[in-house]
């Protein structure tokens, strides 16, 4: 019987080449395209599982209120805190600080290091998180003062093939010695680190303790013992907390609220930019599996579609089996049979084409799939399930459908009895396959308008033809005034000003409010501490009094404020005020229109620039229009080397990096527009196969129009009217659930396009030309058709 | 009203050249009944094709009212088809999916008529044919005599010159033939040309002259006199 099947199934495809390819690849495509989808989302939901304790590991969040009200929300919390909660809860089994997460530089042997990844970590740290040492004691690694602990990847950077347990390494003039070798962090951990620090490096004998300097600064992480890990621990836990913060910030007015995050959300719930790592998000999750699975729906609706037809096309041959002998269970299990069997090879071709394209895939995304499919249990049997699930599904039709018939009526009219309501169902699912196609298009060009129009969009600065040196030496740092006027002797380079934070990075977030106020009328600010020719160099438009006045002996605690600051302070005459920013006390020198500090998913906040802190970490330039980048660029980088002769300088071009702001967005643009096109290229086949079938089954009407005396071009019309009332149909659910859904999407940015209804109607043109593409050579062939030969042919 | 002249058709495929028909040379004349005769496959339906304007000739001349129409284009003689030759056939190539109403009004929509007047034509030869409590039905839910009035009906709505009958009664019990033939007779009693195909015998009978085909050719006419 099996056999049977497997022989009519083999012929079946084979006496229909081109259908059968169709068919079977569009579901492989399909197949292919969601499980590299999935193989991605599965990446972003997997981010710091491989810790054993991480189910029961939380991060602290706190909640700061400001005297004025204002709140904010960090990741980090009081430094005091992990070490009182390990002592006064028996539950928390490890508590652990990070401390400055950012980079570093190193001089080992003569040579200097950059750009390391670093942070000051307790010493449990190795407990909590399960990064295996490579060499070195785990419990120890970070116990003593001036012990670090380094990456494989970084230790091959700076110790080539040495062992690098027990050198020595300066770092910022202190000496540290190395005490372990760790293995990379996983590309799925939301913790990344090239080497860590230990905690106790930072209490300096006679110098202030480090949790008393630094406030709501450290990144806190507890692990609860299994069995308490309950509400009630966690109220506990944040019930004390809070009572150690008000203790702290007593007499400031500040409160704080903590909240426990558990370690397997924070990838994909990032807290503002004070995440030290990019952080994944819960929305692009959600949007690629929609994405997985409407390509898989797309893709099976067509599998089911062209094996369906073609059911219909063998009723006589259903007809006749029952004749001979056949009952309607046989007939039934034979089509299944066939349809699963299809869709087996339709999953043997998707497994490897999987394979292959994982590797540019993850490329495409900027991400580093660890994972294939191949040593992927779970996906392997779903796919395998999902695939044979599909075959019955697709077989399930045609077999209750077809084997209902009587033989003799079949066999007589085929099922032209059937035609009234004639692929009904198919019509329904190519209805679906278009809406499917007009959904993406419109939600394909909202997002398109939207992140241009971000990229495109004013700044309220001059962002074009500026370069940003970043990750500065001491020396630069302490050089910048000779470098500066070094730079200025290239007639490219226009202006040169430093600041600690420049637009798009900025990290320093303060109270503020007028002197002749309370510090409970306080307000949150950003704060920007700059070196003078800032607005200059930026071209950021002074509106009221003056820019700062370099050389003049009240510059240094001079202040500008931006729009926004002036009406959050509530100050009716800004220039000559003086205000609090955090405890130093400065005169407002003017007013500053406002600009967009950070990217355009965020308003335009409050905003301070001062001139009393001589710290910078970025050096601006304003280099001429036209002028040759990279020349200049390599010109800035030689001087540079003058001044610190191991440094590596690290010059971007700021609307370039400006743009990179949007980088999620436009990733996920990309994969949405390869996921539309496939989505309308499998419409288009399946609909190019199906017409096909419908048109075949038309051909005795259109013999009679004519003979009656329809033209040409009026068969024509008719024919391809039929196809285009399905894409108008399909429009019906699309519009508004594309509506929906970008609307909702767009309400995610401060500055957003007006919702682009013409895109409606055009979506609906696009569909309707890729039908018309599918249908029309053969409605065309079809219409001119000569009567006669349309009636022979019936 | 028609007349060819050594009209020929031949089908040619990849292997095999087939002529069906062969030198026909035939008239009919304004008003007359004619019906055309001979076994399976001797070019009776393919001589209807042409003179009905489905098809064009290989060679040969086919005079249509006068107007040489052999080398006409599918849209000229699409024009010409739809003013003056209405079609009947074996399988009554009724539309599916229209009712019954609808199937006969197509060919009125065709000629580009004002819906009113349509309905007024439509409900006319309805009546005429015993069919209009049927006019909401869909061809499936008829009897194949009803079917085939309702073809008939079709055939006549846009008061053709001339009907073409393609074994007209080849898929009906012989009351129902009888009554098919009866409406023909009718028609052609008010002034239509009629020429048609059929088998039988006794449908010939209703003709006014036989033509008998075999080959693809014309072996015998017959004019026969009517006895009412």
């Amino acid at each position: 019987m099996i056999l049977s099947f497997l022989k009519i199934a083999i012929r079946t495809l084979r006496r229909d080449v081109l259908l059968s390819a169709i068919n079977i690849m569009g579901l492989a495509v399909g197949m292919c395209a969601s499980l590299l989808i999935l193989l991605y989302v599965r990446h972003e939901i997997s981010f710091d599982q491989f810790h054993p304790l991480s189910e029961h590991t939380y991060r602290l969040t706190s909640k700061a209120t400001m005297p004025g009200s204002a709140t904010f929300m960090t990741p980090t919390a009081l430094g005091v805190v992990a070490p009182a909660l390990e002592s006064h809860f028996p539950q928390v089994e490890h508590a652990v600080r990070i401390y400055q997460y950012g980079t570093t530089e190193i001089e080992y042997n003569k040579k200097r290091f950059t750009e390391i990844k670093f942070f000051w970590a307790d010493s449990n740290f190795f407990k909590l998180f399960h990064f295996p040492l490579l060499t070195g004691d785990a419990a120890t690694a970070l116990a003593r003062r001036n012990a670090l602990v380094v990456s494989k990847s970084v230790a091959d950077r700076i110790f080539g093939d040495e062992n690098p347990v027990n050198k020595t390494v300066t770092m910022y003039g202190e000496t540290y010695t190395i005490t372990a070798l760790v293995s990379d962090p996983p590309e799925c951990s939301s913790i990344k680190f090239g080497m860590i620090g230990s905690f106790s490096s930072l209490s300096e004998p006679g110098s202030p303790d480090v949790t008393r300097r630094d406030g709501v600064s450290f990144f806190t992480y507890l692990a609860i013992a299994p069995q308490a890990d309950n509400q009630s621990t966690h109220n506990a836990i944040t019930k004390f907390t809070d009572s150690l913060s008000r203790i702290f910030f007593k007499d400031s007015g500040i409160a704080l609220k903590t909240g426990l995050q558990p370690l397997a959300n924070v990838h994909l719930n990032p807290m503002t930019s004070l995440e030290p790592e990019r952080g994944g998000s819960m929305n692009s999750v959600i949007m690629f599996t929609s994405l997985a699975v409407i390509i898989l729906l797309v893709a099976v609706v067509n599998y089911v579609n062209l094996f369906t037809v073609r059911g219909d096309r063998r009723a006589r041959e259903i007809g006749l089996r029952k004749v001979v002998g056949a009952n309607r269970l046989s007939v039934a299990s034979q089509f299944i049979a066939e349809s699963v069997l299809t869709a087996l090879l339709s999953w043997l071709i998707a497994m490897p084409l999987t394979e292959l394209l994982t590797v540019p895939f993850a490329n495409l995304m900027s991400i580093e799939l660890n994972e294939r499919i191949s040593t992927h249990g779970l996906l392997l049997t779903a796919s395998l399930a999902g695939s044979v699930l599909t075959g019955v599904l697709a077989g399930a039709y045609p077999a209750f459908y077809l084997s209902r018939f009587q033989p003799g009526r079949v066999l007589k009219r085929g099922l032209s009895g059937k035609t009234r309501h004639g692929f009904l169902f198919q019509k329904i699912l190519v209805t679906l396959q278009f809406s499917i196609a007009i959904f993406m298009i419109v939600s394909l060009g909202v997002m398109y308008f939207q992140v241009n129009y971000l990229k495109k969009k004013q700044y309220g600065f001059e962002k074009e033809n500026v370069l940003v040196m970043k990750d500065l030496t001491k020396k630069i740092r302490k050089s910048y005034e000779a470098l500066k006027g070094e730079l200025l002797h290239n007639p490219d380079i226009l202006m040169v000003t430093a600041s600690q934070s420049y637009p798009g990075r900025f990290r320093s977030i303060q109270t503020s409010y007028p002197v002749d106020k309370t510090v409970d009328q306080a307000i949150k600010i950003h704060e920007n501490r700059v070196q003078p020719g800032f607005c200059e160099t930026l071209g950021i438009p002074v509106v009221e009094g003056n820019s700062f006045d370099a050389g003049s002996a009240a510059d240094s605690n001079s202040a500008l404020l931006n729009q926004a600051a002036v009406k959050a302070l509530g100050l009716t005459n800004p220039v000559g005020s003086e205000i609090m920013v955090w405890k130093s006390r400065v005169r407002v020198a003017g007013v500053i229109a406002d600009y967009h500090f950070l990217s355009l998913h965020n308003t335009i906040e409050p905003l301070v620039l001062t001139r009393y802190s001589p710290n910078i970490s970025a050096i601006i330039i304003r280099i001429k229009k036209g002028a040759d980048i990279e020349n200049t660029m390599k010109f800035i980088a030689d001087k540079s080397l003058s001044f610190d002769g191991i440094y590596e300088a690290n010059i971007n071009l700021l609307d370039k990096s400006l743009e990179q702001l949007y980088d999620s967005e436009s990733r996920s643009n990309k994969l949405i527009e390869i996921g539309t096109l496939l989505a309308l290229v499998l419409s288009l086949t399946g609909l190019f196969a199906l017409s096909a079938f419908i048109l075949q089954q038309r051909v005795k009407e259109v013999g009679v129009r004519k003979t009656f005396g329809a033209t040409d071009n009026q068969v024509l019309g008719l024919l391809n009217t039929s196809f285009a009332t399905w894409v108008l149909i399909a429009a019906i659910p699309a519009w508004p659930a594309a509506w929906l859904v970008m609307d909702n999407w767009l309400s995610r940015f401060s500055y957003t396009i007006s919702h682009p209804y013409l895109l409606y109607p055009v979506a609906v043109l696009v569909t309707l030309l890729v039908a018309l593409i599918a249908t029309l050579s053969m409605s065309y062939r079809l219409s001119r058709m000569n009567p006669a030969e349309a009636l022979r042919y019936e | 009203m028609i007349k060819t002249v050594n009209l020929s058709k031949v089908f040619r495929t990849d292997e095999v050249e087939t002529t069906a028909l062969n030198q026909v040379t035939l008239e009919v004349k304004s008003g007359e009944f004619v019906a055309i005769m001979g076994p399976s496959g001797c070019g009776k339906s393919t001589l209807l094709n042409i003179l009905g304007l489905l098809d064009n000739p290989s060679s040969g001349e086919y005079f249509f009212t006068d107007h040489e129409v052999s080398k006409f284009s599918e849209k000229q003689r699409a024009r010409l088809r739809k003013e003056n030759i209405g079609f009947v056939f074996q399988n009554f190539n009724l539309i599916d999916e229209l009712n019954v109403f609808e199937n006969v009004e197509l060919p009125l929509i065709y000629l580009g008529m004002s819906s009113a007047e349509r309905r007024k034509r439509v409900e006319e030869v309805l009546e005429q044919m015993n069919i209009i409590h049927r006019k909401k039905h869909f061809p499936l839910q008829l009897s194949g005599g009803q079917q085939q009035r309702v073809a008939v009906a079709r055939a006549v709505v846009a008061r053709p010159k001339m009907i073409l009958a393609d074994e007209p009664t080849g898929n009906l019990d012989s009351a129902h033939g009888e009554e098919v033939m009866n409406l023909l007779d009718g028609l052609n009693q008010k002034g239509t040309t009629i020429i048609m195909v059929t088998h039988s015998q006794r449908d010939a009978e209703f003709a006014q002259r036989v033509v008998r085909l075999f080959d693809g050719q014309i072996i015998n006419e017959n004019i026969r006199e009517r006895v009412i």
